[in-house]
Protein backbone atom coordinates (compact mmCIF):
# COMPACT_ATOMS: atom_id res chain seq x y z
CA UNK A 1 0.00 0.00 0.00
CA UNK A 2 1.01 3.75 -0.81
CA UNK A 3 2.60 5.71 1.89
CA UNK A 4 0.80 8.59 0.83
CA UNK A 5 -2.23 7.34 1.34
CA UNK A 6 -1.39 7.39 5.11
CA UNK A 7 -2.03 11.00 4.81
CA UNK A 8 -5.36 12.57 3.95
CA UNK A 9 -4.09 15.90 2.33
CA UNK A 10 -0.62 16.57 1.04
CA UNK A 11 -0.57 19.74 3.28
CA UNK A 12 -0.94 17.20 6.12
CA UNK A 13 1.19 15.11 4.69
CA UNK A 14 3.96 17.81 5.02
CA UNK A 15 2.95 19.19 8.42
CA UNK A 16 4.46 16.02 8.92
CA UNK A 17 7.49 15.77 7.82
CA UNK A 18 8.25 19.29 9.00
CA UNK A 19 8.12 17.95 12.62
CA UNK A 20 10.34 14.93 11.64
CA UNK A 21 12.66 17.85 10.35
CA UNK A 22 12.47 19.51 13.58
CA UNK A 23 13.02 16.47 16.14
CA UNK A 24 15.71 15.31 13.41
CA UNK A 25 17.77 18.63 14.67
CA UNK A 26 17.07 18.73 17.58
CA UNK A 27 18.64 15.31 17.99
CA UNK A 28 21.44 16.32 16.17
CA UNK A 29 22.21 19.37 18.15
CA UNK A 30 22.32 16.67 21.33
CA UNK A 31 24.80 14.22 19.78
CA UNK A 32 27.00 17.59 18.82
CA UNK A 33 26.46 18.80 22.39
CA UNK A 34 27.43 15.34 23.58
CA UNK A 35 30.94 15.06 21.05
CA UNK A 36 32.22 18.67 22.01
CA UNK A 37 32.03 17.43 25.80
CA UNK A 38 33.88 14.09 24.75
CA UNK A 39 36.49 16.05 23.01
CA UNK A 40 37.12 18.44 25.75
CA UNK A 41 37.40 15.81 28.39
CA UNK A 42 39.87 13.68 26.05
CA UNK A 43 41.93 17.01 25.16
CA UNK A 44 42.40 17.63 29.45
CA UNK A 45 43.13 14.53 29.53
CA UNK A 46 45.93 13.96 27.32
CA UNK A 47 47.18 17.20 26.87
CA UNK A 48 49.95 16.67 24.81
CA UNK A 49 48.79 14.53 22.59
CA UNK A 50 46.04 17.07 21.67
CA UNK A 51 48.59 19.58 20.95
CA UNK A 52 50.74 16.91 18.95
CA UNK A 53 47.57 16.62 16.73
CA UNK A 54 46.72 20.40 16.56
CA UNK A 55 50.38 20.78 14.80
CA UNK A 56 50.10 18.21 12.63
CA UNK A 57 46.69 19.73 11.35
CA UNK A 58 48.12 23.49 10.84
CA UNK A 59 52.05 22.15 9.44
CA UNK A 60 49.66 19.48 6.78
CA UNK A 61 47.32 23.21 5.72
CA UNK A 62 50.30 25.24 6.36
CA UNK A 63 52.07 22.86 3.55
CA UNK A 64 49.01 23.36 0.92
CA UNK A 65 49.87 26.90 0.98
CA UNK A 66 52.33 28.13 -2.26
CA UNK A 67 55.47 29.16 -1.18
CA UNK A 68 55.70 31.36 -3.90
CA UNK A 69 53.94 34.49 -5.23
CA UNK A 70 52.06 35.12 -8.11
CA UNK A 71 54.40 37.36 -9.76
CA UNK A 72 57.18 34.88 -8.60
CA UNK A 73 55.19 31.82 -10.72
CA UNK A 74 55.07 34.11 -13.71
CA UNK A 75 58.66 34.76 -13.52
CA UNK A 76 59.58 31.05 -12.90
CA UNK A 77 56.84 30.53 -15.83
CA UNK A 78 58.84 32.95 -18.39
CA UNK A 79 61.93 30.97 -17.53
CA UNK A 80 60.38 27.76 -18.37
CA UNK A 81 59.02 28.91 -21.78
CA UNK A 82 62.54 30.64 -22.54
CA UNK A 83 64.35 27.16 -21.88
CA UNK A 84 62.05 25.57 -24.34
CA UNK A 85 62.06 28.00 -26.83
CA UNK A 86 66.00 28.04 -27.16
CA UNK A 87 65.69 23.73 -26.93
CA UNK A 88 66.52 22.94 -23.03
CA UNK A 89 63.25 20.81 -22.74
CA UNK A 90 64.72 19.05 -20.13
CA UNK A 91 66.01 21.32 -17.96
CA UNK A 92 62.39 22.72 -18.24
CA UNK A 93 61.05 19.74 -17.25
CA UNK A 94 63.45 19.47 -14.34
CA UNK A 95 62.37 23.11 -12.98
CA UNK A 96 58.80 22.02 -13.03
CA UNK A 97 58.86 18.55 -11.80
CA UNK A 98 60.97 19.61 -8.95
CA UNK A 99 58.13 22.41 -8.03
CA UNK A 100 55.46 21.72 -4.92
CA UNK A 101 51.74 21.20 -6.13
CA UNK A 102 50.64 23.89 -4.14
CA UNK A 103 53.44 26.04 -6.46
CA UNK A 104 52.80 23.98 -9.69
CA UNK A 105 48.89 25.16 -9.10
CA UNK A 106 49.46 28.79 -8.19
CA UNK A 107 51.63 28.94 -11.68
CA UNK A 108 48.64 26.87 -13.61
CA UNK A 109 45.83 29.40 -12.34
CA UNK A 110 48.32 32.39 -13.02
CA UNK A 111 48.69 32.04 -16.86
CA UNK A 112 45.06 30.59 -16.95
CA UNK A 113 44.56 27.25 -16.52
CA UNK A 114 41.52 25.79 -15.70
CA UNK A 115 40.83 22.19 -14.81
CA UNK A 116 37.42 19.99 -15.09
CA UNK A 117 38.43 18.75 -11.26
CA UNK A 118 38.64 20.66 -8.32
CA UNK A 119 42.01 19.09 -7.33
CA UNK A 120 44.30 17.77 -10.58
CA UNK A 121 47.09 15.80 -10.01
CA UNK A 122 50.62 16.95 -10.40
CA UNK A 123 50.87 15.08 -13.97
CA UNK A 124 47.72 17.01 -15.15
CA UNK A 125 48.77 20.16 -14.17
CA UNK A 126 52.60 20.52 -14.79
CA UNK A 127 51.00 19.05 -18.88
CA UNK A 128 48.74 21.75 -18.76
CA UNK A 129 51.11 24.17 -17.98
CA UNK A 130 53.76 22.73 -20.78
CA UNK A 131 50.51 23.56 -22.66
CA UNK A 132 50.76 27.41 -21.97
CA UNK A 133 54.42 27.24 -22.55
CA UNK A 134 54.06 25.72 -26.65
CA UNK A 135 51.24 28.55 -26.80
CA UNK A 136 53.60 31.18 -25.53
CA UNK A 137 56.25 30.20 -27.96
CA UNK A 138 54.20 29.49 -30.60
CA UNK A 139 52.78 32.90 -30.44
CA UNK A 140 56.14 34.80 -31.27
CA UNK A 141 57.52 32.09 -33.79
CA UNK A 142 58.21 34.01 -36.88
CA UNK A 143 59.72 33.05 -40.36
CA UNK A 144 60.70 36.44 -41.47
CA UNK A 145 61.36 37.55 -45.00
CA UNK A 146 64.58 39.06 -46.13
CA UNK B 1 37.99 79.02 -40.12
CA UNK B 2 38.68 75.72 -42.05
CA UNK B 3 41.76 74.09 -42.39
CA UNK B 4 44.21 76.09 -39.34
CA UNK B 5 44.65 72.45 -38.10
CA UNK B 6 45.53 68.48 -39.29
CA UNK B 7 43.53 66.32 -37.62
CA UNK B 8 44.83 63.28 -35.32
CA UNK B 9 44.31 60.26 -37.50
CA UNK B 10 43.77 56.90 -36.22
CA UNK B 11 43.27 53.37 -38.16
CA UNK B 12 41.78 50.36 -36.39
CA UNK B 13 42.72 47.35 -38.21
CA UNK B 14 43.61 43.93 -37.75
CA UNK B 15 43.76 40.88 -40.39
CA UNK B 16 41.85 38.69 -38.52
CA UNK B 17 38.11 39.04 -38.76
CA UNK B 18 35.55 38.92 -35.70
CA UNK B 19 38.16 40.90 -33.34
CA UNK B 20 35.49 43.93 -33.40
CA UNK B 21 37.54 46.53 -35.31
CA UNK B 22 33.96 48.29 -36.72
CA UNK B 23 32.15 48.34 -33.19
CA UNK B 24 35.31 49.87 -31.77
CA UNK B 25 35.72 52.46 -34.54
CA UNK B 26 32.25 53.65 -34.04
CA UNK B 27 32.18 53.24 -30.08
CA UNK B 28 35.08 55.35 -29.55
CA UNK B 29 33.68 57.39 -32.64
CA UNK B 30 30.19 57.84 -30.47
CA UNK B 31 32.06 58.55 -27.16
CA UNK B 32 34.31 61.06 -27.96
CA UNK B 33 31.41 62.70 -30.23
CA UNK B 34 28.95 62.21 -27.23
CA UNK B 35 31.22 63.49 -24.46
CA UNK B 36 33.18 66.07 -26.20
CA UNK B 37 32.88 68.96 -28.29
CA UNK B 38 35.51 67.75 -30.60
CA UNK B 39 34.29 67.33 -33.92
CA UNK B 40 34.69 63.48 -35.58
CA UNK B 41 34.68 62.40 -38.78
CA UNK B 42 34.50 58.28 -39.44
CA UNK B 43 35.61 56.21 -42.72
CA UNK B 44 34.01 52.52 -43.48
CA UNK B 45 37.11 51.34 -45.69
CA UNK B 46 35.88 48.58 -45.67
CA UNK B 47 33.56 46.92 -49.15
CA UNK B 48 31.78 44.61 -46.62
CA UNK B 49 30.12 47.89 -45.47
CA UNK B 50 29.31 46.24 -41.76
CA UNK B 51 29.89 50.31 -40.24
CA UNK B 52 28.01 51.86 -43.19
CA UNK B 53 25.04 49.34 -43.03
CA UNK B 54 24.92 49.54 -38.70
CA UNK B 55 25.12 53.51 -38.78
CA UNK B 56 22.25 53.68 -41.69
CA UNK B 57 20.44 51.01 -39.88
CA UNK B 58 17.19 51.38 -38.56
CA UNK B 59 16.44 48.87 -35.78
CA UNK B 60 13.24 49.14 -35.43
CA UNK B 61 12.30 48.22 -39.40
CA UNK B 62 15.13 46.08 -40.46
CA UNK B 63 15.89 48.66 -43.06
CA UNK B 64 17.84 52.04 -43.80
CA UNK B 65 17.06 55.18 -42.48
CA UNK B 66 15.20 57.12 -44.81
CA UNK B 67 17.33 60.36 -44.44
CA UNK B 68 20.12 58.14 -44.78
CA UNK B 69 19.23 56.03 -48.10
CA UNK B 70 18.09 58.95 -49.99
CA UNK B 71 21.73 60.75 -48.99
CA UNK B 72 23.59 57.39 -50.00
CA UNK B 73 21.67 56.91 -53.00
CA UNK B 74 22.46 60.85 -54.47
CA UNK B 75 25.75 60.28 -53.18
CA UNK B 76 26.42 57.28 -55.36
CA UNK B 77 24.21 58.77 -58.21
CA UNK B 78 26.11 61.66 -58.39
CA UNK B 79 29.97 60.14 -57.76
CA UNK B 80 30.78 61.30 -54.39
CA UNK B 81 31.74 58.09 -53.03
CA UNK B 82 35.25 57.49 -51.46
CA UNK B 83 35.00 55.02 -54.75
CA UNK B 84 34.66 57.51 -57.05
CA UNK B 85 37.49 59.93 -54.68
CA UNK B 86 39.59 57.21 -55.56
CA UNK B 87 38.94 56.56 -59.65
CA UNK B 88 39.34 60.70 -59.98
CA UNK B 89 43.04 60.44 -58.31
CA UNK B 90 44.27 57.64 -59.78
CA UNK B 91 43.19 59.14 -63.49
CA UNK B 92 46.70 59.58 -65.41
CA UNK B 93 47.49 62.95 -65.80
CA UNK B 94 44.33 64.36 -64.00
CA UNK B 95 44.83 66.79 -61.32
CA UNK B 96 42.99 65.72 -57.94
CA UNK B 97 39.75 67.53 -58.34
CA UNK B 98 37.10 66.06 -55.99
CA UNK B 99 34.92 68.61 -54.50
CA UNK B 100 34.54 67.63 -50.69
CA UNK B 101 31.09 69.16 -49.38
CA UNK B 102 28.35 67.32 -47.26
CA UNK B 103 27.31 65.06 -50.54
CA UNK B 104 30.49 63.19 -49.83
CA UNK B 105 29.86 63.12 -46.13
CA UNK B 106 27.38 62.02 -44.08
CA UNK B 107 26.48 64.31 -40.80
CA UNK B 108 25.39 61.04 -38.46
CA UNK B 109 25.27 63.64 -35.58
CA UNK B 110 26.29 67.20 -35.08
CA UNK B 111 29.65 66.87 -34.54
CA UNK B 112 29.66 62.91 -35.45
CA UNK B 113 30.23 62.97 -39.77
CA UNK B 114 30.91 59.48 -41.66
CA UNK B 115 32.18 58.65 -44.84
CA UNK B 116 30.18 55.43 -45.89
CA UNK B 117 31.55 52.28 -47.83
CA UNK B 118 31.01 51.59 -51.66
CA UNK B 119 30.44 47.88 -52.83
CA UNK B 120 32.62 49.19 -55.77
CA UNK B 121 35.55 48.99 -53.33
CA UNK B 122 35.47 45.34 -53.73
CA UNK B 123 36.74 45.97 -57.26
CA UNK B 124 39.50 48.26 -56.14
CA UNK B 125 42.32 45.84 -56.29
CA UNK B 126 41.19 44.26 -59.47
CA UNK B 127 41.32 47.86 -61.51
CA UNK B 128 44.37 49.86 -59.48
CA UNK B 129 47.65 47.18 -59.43
CA UNK B 130 50.26 49.86 -58.45
CA UNK B 131 50.27 50.81 -54.93
CA UNK B 132 52.51 53.38 -56.00
CA UNK B 133 49.88 55.03 -57.67
CA UNK B 134 47.41 54.87 -54.48
CA UNK B 135 49.94 55.64 -51.32
CA UNK B 136 49.22 59.65 -51.34
CA UNK B 137 45.45 59.29 -52.07
CA UNK B 138 44.11 59.45 -48.13
CA UNK B 139 46.64 62.19 -47.60
CA UNK B 140 45.89 64.50 -49.94
CA UNK B 141 41.96 63.69 -49.82
CA UNK B 142 42.56 64.66 -46.28
CA UNK B 143 43.74 67.82 -47.30
CA UNK B 144 41.25 68.72 -49.43
CA UNK B 145 38.92 68.05 -46.55
CA UNK B 146 40.48 70.04 -43.94
CA UNK B 147 40.45 73.18 -47.08
CA UNK B 148 37.08 72.61 -48.34
CA UNK B 149 35.56 75.04 -46.52
CA UNK B 150 32.44 73.26 -46.66
CA UNK B 151 32.54 70.85 -43.87
CA UNK B 152 33.19 71.03 -40.05
CA UNK B 153 36.98 71.32 -39.01
CA UNK B 154 37.57 68.07 -37.85
CA UNK B 155 39.84 67.00 -34.57
CA UNK B 156 40.08 63.37 -35.21
CA UNK B 157 39.53 61.14 -37.74
CA UNK B 158 38.51 57.54 -37.39
CA UNK B 159 39.05 54.79 -40.15
CA UNK B 160 37.79 51.26 -40.31
CA UNK B 161 40.09 49.36 -41.90
CA UNK B 162 39.39 45.86 -43.89
CA UNK B 163 40.41 42.89 -42.41
CA UNK B 164 43.22 42.11 -45.11
CA UNK B 165 46.39 44.64 -46.40
CA UNK B 166 44.26 46.51 -49.59
CA UNK B 167 45.47 49.30 -51.13
CA UNK B 168 43.27 51.45 -49.48
CA UNK B 169 44.84 50.21 -45.79
CA UNK B 170 48.04 51.34 -47.88
CA UNK B 171 47.10 54.28 -48.08
CA UNK B 172 45.79 54.77 -44.83
CA UNK B 173 48.33 53.12 -42.90
CA UNK B 174 51.51 55.67 -44.98
CA UNK B 175 49.79 58.40 -43.21
CA UNK B 176 48.06 58.11 -40.29
CA UNK B 177 49.05 58.76 -36.58
CA UNK B 178 48.51 56.14 -34.99
CA UNK B 179 47.24 52.69 -35.85
CA UNK B 180 44.81 50.83 -33.46
CA UNK B 181 44.82 47.19 -33.11
CA UNK B 182 41.55 45.22 -31.17
CA UNK B 183 42.18 41.92 -30.07
CA UNK B 184 40.89 39.09 -27.95
CA UNK B 185 41.68 37.08 -25.33
CA UNK B 186 42.42 33.93 -27.44
CA UNK B 187 45.20 32.22 -29.17
CA UNK B 188 44.41 33.12 -32.93
CA UNK B 189 43.46 36.72 -32.33
CA UNK B 190 46.57 36.70 -30.46
CA UNK B 191 48.86 35.30 -32.83
CA UNK B 192 47.47 37.47 -36.13
CA UNK B 193 48.58 40.41 -33.49
CA UNK B 194 52.05 38.93 -33.95
CA UNK B 195 52.09 38.30 -37.48
CA UNK B 196 50.60 41.46 -38.22
CA UNK B 197 53.53 43.72 -35.72
CA UNK B 198 55.82 41.21 -37.78
CA UNK B 199 54.76 41.98 -41.01
CA UNK B 200 53.53 45.90 -40.70
CA UNK B 201 56.77 47.93 -41.47
CA UNK B 202 57.94 45.47 -44.27
CA UNK B 203 54.56 46.56 -46.05
CA UNK B 204 54.48 50.16 -45.31
CA UNK B 205 58.30 50.62 -46.17
CA UNK B 206 59.71 53.39 -47.14
CA UNK B 207 57.29 55.41 -45.08
CA UNK B 208 57.83 55.84 -41.71
CA UNK B 209 55.72 53.31 -39.06
CA UNK B 210 53.21 55.00 -37.27
CA UNK B 211 53.22 54.74 -33.73
CA UNK B 212 51.02 51.48 -32.85
CA UNK B 213 48.85 50.64 -29.99
CA UNK B 214 47.16 47.33 -29.33
CA UNK B 215 44.69 46.90 -26.74
CA UNK B 216 42.06 43.47 -25.81
CA UNK B 217 39.05 43.92 -26.71
CA UNK B 218 36.02 41.60 -25.93
CA UNK B 219 37.83 41.29 -22.38
CA UNK B 220 36.11 38.71 -19.79
CA UNK B 221 35.82 39.61 -16.62
CA UNK B 222 35.57 38.44 -12.81
CA UNK B 223 35.07 40.97 -10.03
CA UNK B 224 35.45 43.97 -12.38
CA UNK B 225 39.33 42.48 -13.85
CA UNK B 226 40.13 40.59 -16.08
CA UNK B 227 40.03 36.95 -15.78
CA UNK B 228 43.34 35.10 -15.21
CA UNK B 229 42.79 33.28 -18.69
CA UNK B 230 42.58 36.87 -20.17
CA UNK B 231 45.75 38.33 -17.84
CA UNK B 232 47.61 35.56 -19.70
CA UNK B 233 47.09 36.93 -23.43
CA UNK B 234 47.08 40.12 -22.17
CA UNK B 235 50.98 39.63 -20.98
CA UNK B 236 51.95 37.67 -24.11
CA UNK B 237 50.77 40.20 -26.31
CA UNK B 238 52.76 43.12 -23.70
CA UNK B 239 55.35 40.79 -24.64
CA UNK B 240 55.38 40.69 -28.65
CA UNK B 241 55.03 44.42 -28.59
CA UNK B 242 58.27 45.85 -26.57
CA UNK B 243 60.24 42.37 -28.52
CA UNK B 244 58.71 43.70 -31.99
CA UNK B 245 59.62 47.57 -30.88
CA UNK B 246 63.18 46.34 -29.70
CA UNK B 247 63.17 44.27 -32.90
CA UNK B 248 61.88 46.61 -35.70
CA UNK B 249 62.40 49.97 -34.11
CA UNK B 250 58.98 50.83 -34.03
CA UNK B 251 56.75 52.04 -31.70
CA UNK B 252 53.97 49.50 -30.96
CA UNK B 253 52.42 50.07 -27.10
CA UNK B 254 50.69 47.19 -25.31
CA UNK B 255 47.68 49.48 -23.56
CA UNK B 256 47.49 47.47 -20.56
CA UNK B 257 44.68 49.48 -18.55
CA UNK B 258 42.85 50.52 -21.35
CA UNK B 259 40.59 47.42 -21.60
CA UNK B 260 36.90 46.72 -23.17
CA UNK B 261 34.76 44.10 -21.75
CA UNK B 262 33.11 41.41 -23.64
CA UNK B 263 29.31 42.59 -24.09
CA UNK B 264 26.88 40.39 -25.61
CA UNK B 265 24.91 42.49 -28.66
CA UNK B 266 27.21 45.36 -28.58
CA UNK B 267 26.74 45.93 -32.49
CA UNK B 268 23.02 46.48 -31.70
CA UNK B 269 24.78 49.63 -30.00
CA UNK B 270 25.53 51.21 -33.45
CA UNK B 271 21.91 50.62 -34.22
CA UNK B 272 20.15 51.47 -31.08
CA UNK B 273 21.29 54.79 -30.53
CA UNK B 274 24.89 54.69 -28.89
CA UNK B 275 27.60 52.71 -26.61
CA UNK B 276 25.90 51.17 -23.72
CA UNK B 277 26.23 52.83 -20.60
CA UNK B 278 28.47 50.10 -18.96
CA UNK B 279 30.59 50.64 -21.67
CA UNK B 280 31.17 54.22 -22.30
CA UNK B 281 33.84 54.03 -19.13
CA UNK B 282 36.26 51.60 -20.87
CA UNK B 283 35.90 53.18 -24.49
CA UNK B 284 36.81 56.98 -22.49
CA UNK B 285 39.80 54.74 -20.71
CA UNK B 286 40.92 53.65 -24.50
CA UNK B 287 40.13 56.79 -25.96
CA UNK B 288 42.49 58.47 -22.98
CA UNK B 289 45.25 56.21 -23.54
CA UNK B 290 45.19 56.51 -27.60
CA UNK B 291 45.93 60.35 -27.01
CA UNK B 292 48.43 59.48 -24.35
CA UNK B 293 50.65 57.31 -26.92
CA UNK B 294 50.13 60.36 -29.80
CA UNK B 295 51.46 62.84 -27.14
Amino acid sequence: MNESRDFRTSEEEVLKLLEECAELKRTLKTISLQIGRMEARVKHAFPTAAARVQEQRSASKRSADPSITPEQALAEFDRVVGLVASGANEDAERILETMPAPDLSLMAREVGVSFPKSKPSVRVMREAIFGKVRESILLTRHNPRK
Amino acid sequence: MAGNKSPKTIATINFKGGVGKTTVTWCLADTLSAYSDANVLMFDLDAQMSLTQAVGLNEDSGSLHAAFESWYEKSVANKRTIFDAIDQFTKPGAHFDFPVAYDFIYQASKNLHFVPSVEDLYWLELEFFDREQMKDFMRRLLGKIAHSGKVADYDYVLFDCPPSFTLLSYSVLSCCDLVLIPVNPDFFASRGVSLLLNSLKMRIEPHPTPQIAVFMNKTKTYANAPTKETAFYMRQIDQICRRVSTEQGIRADFLDKAWVRERVGIKRAITGGGVPPELVTDFQRLWDACIGVLK
